[in-house]
């Protein structure tokens, strides 16, 4: 399980990058559709993930994260002791 | 009587007249030049390839072109990612003489079978002969859609003989204009290739010694024409990253710089500020660089100040990041800026814009009003004349004639001529451009009033200057019967069907929109009107 803390980090992320407010994204919302990141703002989204919990993720893995739940699924694989 | 003001007309520099003529000939002489030229991947599993290597896989891969049916005349689609296949099917193509017709790679193949479809209008214009792809694109659906052979592979050797294109005959179809359902290709000869090639290789004085670094896209005329070619005339070595790679972590692009002392490269905007503000570690020495392009897109000084403040302390020379001119129908660069000719920017109504220098060498560039040759100072429509001019708009006569008017060429950009600089105030009136791509207003606007469910309702794209580049809005008139979150559905709509992100979405009264005598909305007045209710 993603802890609380990091959850609202990855949440302020999204809403940053969406400008939709934090409490308005749901973790059924599809980052392109739901959210309107385009692919270069859904590629900065994993990017400032990369950055932020200091992970190696690359190319393939970063297009396939789709949907919030995808993200944070992601977060959860690869943040240690999120 | 006070003397009247010059005339707001520039002429670049002769070009020097040196060899070679078409790119295959320089291709020809790279093969020659020992040492690695041509480096792909990622920094720890690159691949180099040598000149010599490069021609044997542009052969490799004109054999098998020319099995699959192409003859000399026809066109061949480049559907391919940034790697070394780009790279030999652009000059096999050549060799088989044949022109190379480039396609748009999607950043993700999640939904390949869309892109696909969406290519459809584009293949019926450009009638290709074959298709070169990636085995993920389904072989038989991009066969019947482009109605052409795909081919996937090289042959794995190659047999028969190159061909030496003549100078007139056609190199390129630049497909970055126009809208998805209408699209149009400029097209480009050997000679006009060549000539824009050498044009930017004199401005910016380049020399065997040089190093290219660049991740964008070879299908847009800035990587192909700006990031590939000059190496190929040069035989510098040349280091292809890919765009994926470049928005996921923008720090490798500049690390590569500090790493192998890289001195060249051509990007958006977008990207010299994301650079700026998302490379976090970096360590490094950048004092090599000399030349990074600063165009595709309005040029702001916000942009070049950060790049500078982020980047000076690691050695970057603040000379380095210039404003540049361009555009496909001129195969791509018109000015760069020449900072031994400093120049103070002008201030329209909407914001700062710096200088893109003078025209480039055998360029002419010059500013109307009224129809004629304006003075000095005067805002209207820049036009361009050079040797790198496309022919026309490929089997498009009407917009041909449109575009080039007496050897000119109407760029539908808008600028001013001031103190022999040139400054691009406006975009082009029609397109749209986010994060480096070009779009139709036309292509919004229908996508919008569709996901509203509003047939007779209209709707306005137009884009703003904000804080942080430029913002992109739709306003759109939505029938009082829908009851949907409006910004979510439009801007929603929008991204699943051309993959942009609208910034602002303006929902309006149905009948809001100013409007022709036909019932056309009035997008320029639309835009001048709504401009105040885009806030933030």
């Amino acid at each position: 399980m993603i802890d609380a803390a990091t959850h609202t980090r990855i949440f302020k992320i999204l809403s940053d990058l969406s400008a939709v407010p934090a409490e308005q994204i749901k973790v059924d919302d599809r980052l392109r559709e739901d959210l309107g990141l385009d692919s270069v703002s859904s590629m900065e989204l994993v990017s400032m993930l990369s950055e932020e919990f200091n992970l190696d993720i690359e190319l393939e893995e970063a297009v396939a994260t789709t949907t919030v739940s995808a993200l944070l699924s992601l977060a959860e694989r690869r943040i240690p002791n999120a | 009587m006070l003397p009247s003001p010059p005339l707001a007309s520039l002429t670049g520099p002769p070009l020097a007249a040196v060899a070679p003529v078409t790119l295959v000939e320089a291709l020809h002489r790279l093969a020659e030049r020992p040492g690695p030229w041509l480096h792909v991947g990622p920094g720890n599993a690159q691949r180099v390839y040598t000149g010599a290597e490069v021609l044997d896989l542009a052969r490799r891969w004109r054999t098998a072109l020319t099995e699959a049916g192409v003859r000399r005349g026809d066109r061949v689609a480049l559907l391919l990612p940034n790697d070394e296949r780009f790279v030999g099917a652009f000059f096999g193509a050549h060799l088989a003489g044949a022109a190379a017709v480039p396609l748009s790679w999607p950043v993700s193949l999640l939904d390949a079978g869309r892109k696909i479809e969406a290519l459809r209008p584009l293949f019926g214009v450009a009638d290709v002969r074959a298709v070169v792809t990636d085995p993920a694109f389904d072989k038989a659906m991009l066969g019947e859609v482009a109605q052409a052979a795909v081919v996937t592979e090289p042959a794995g050797v190659a047999t028969g003989a190159d061909v030496a294109p003549d100078p007139e005959e056609t190199a390129l179809l630049q497909f970055t204009s126009g809208s998805t359902s209408l699209p149009r290709g400029a097209e480009i000869t050997h000679r006009a290739l060549s000539t824009c090639v050498r044009s930017m290789c004199q401005q910016n004085e380049f020399t065997d010694g040089d190093v290219g670094v660049s991740w964008l896209p070879l299908f847009h005329d800035m990587g192909l024409a700006g990031g590939l070619l000059c190496p190929v005339v040069f035989g510098f070595p040349f280091h292809l990253m890919t765009p994926g790679e470049f928005l996921l972590h923008p720090g490798r692009w500049i690390q590569r710089f500090a790493d192998v002392r890289g001195t060249c490269a051509a990007a958006p905007d977008f990207a010299w500020r994301l650079a700026a503000r998302r490379v976090l570690n970096f360590k490094g020495d950048l004092s090599a660089w000399r030349i990074g392009l600063d165009g595709a897109e309005p040029v702001h000084r916000s942009t070049m100040d950060a790049f500078f403040a982020r980047f000076g302390p690691h050695g970057l020379a603040e000379t380095v990041l210039k404003p540049a001119y361009g555009l496909a129908e001129n195969t791509l660069a018109v000015a760069i800026y020449d900072p031994r000719r400093p120049a103070p920017d002008v201030t329209t109504s909407l914001r700062s814009v710096p200088s893109v220098g003078g025209p480039l060498p055998g360029v002419s560039v010059r500013v109307l009003r009224d129809g004629v040759v304006g003075p000095e100072g005067h805002e209207g429509p820049i036009q361009v004349r050079s040797g790198s001019l496309m022919r026309g708009y490929f089997r498009n006569e009407a917009a041909s004639s449109a575009a080039l008017t007496d050897g000119w060429l109407n760029t539908g950009d808008l600028g001013v001529v001031q103190g022999g600089q040139l400054y691009v105030t406006g975009r082009a009136k029609e397109m749209l451009i986010q994060n480096g791509t070009k779009f139709h207003p036309y292509d919004l606007e229908r996508v919008a009033t569709d996901s509203v469910a509003a047939a007779m309702a209209g709707a306005a794209a137009f884009s703003t200057p904000g804080a942080d580049g430029e913002r992109l809005v739709i306003a759109v008139e939505v029938p009082a019967a829908f009851s949907g979150d409006v910004t979510r559905t439009v801007r929603g709509a929008i991204m699943e069907d051309l993959g942009v992100r609208v910034d602002v979405v303006l929902a309006l009264a149905p009948g809001e929109l100013p409007r022709t005598t036909s019932g056309k909305v009035r997008r320029g007045d639309a835009a001048a009107q709504l401009v105040g209710r885009v806030d933030g």
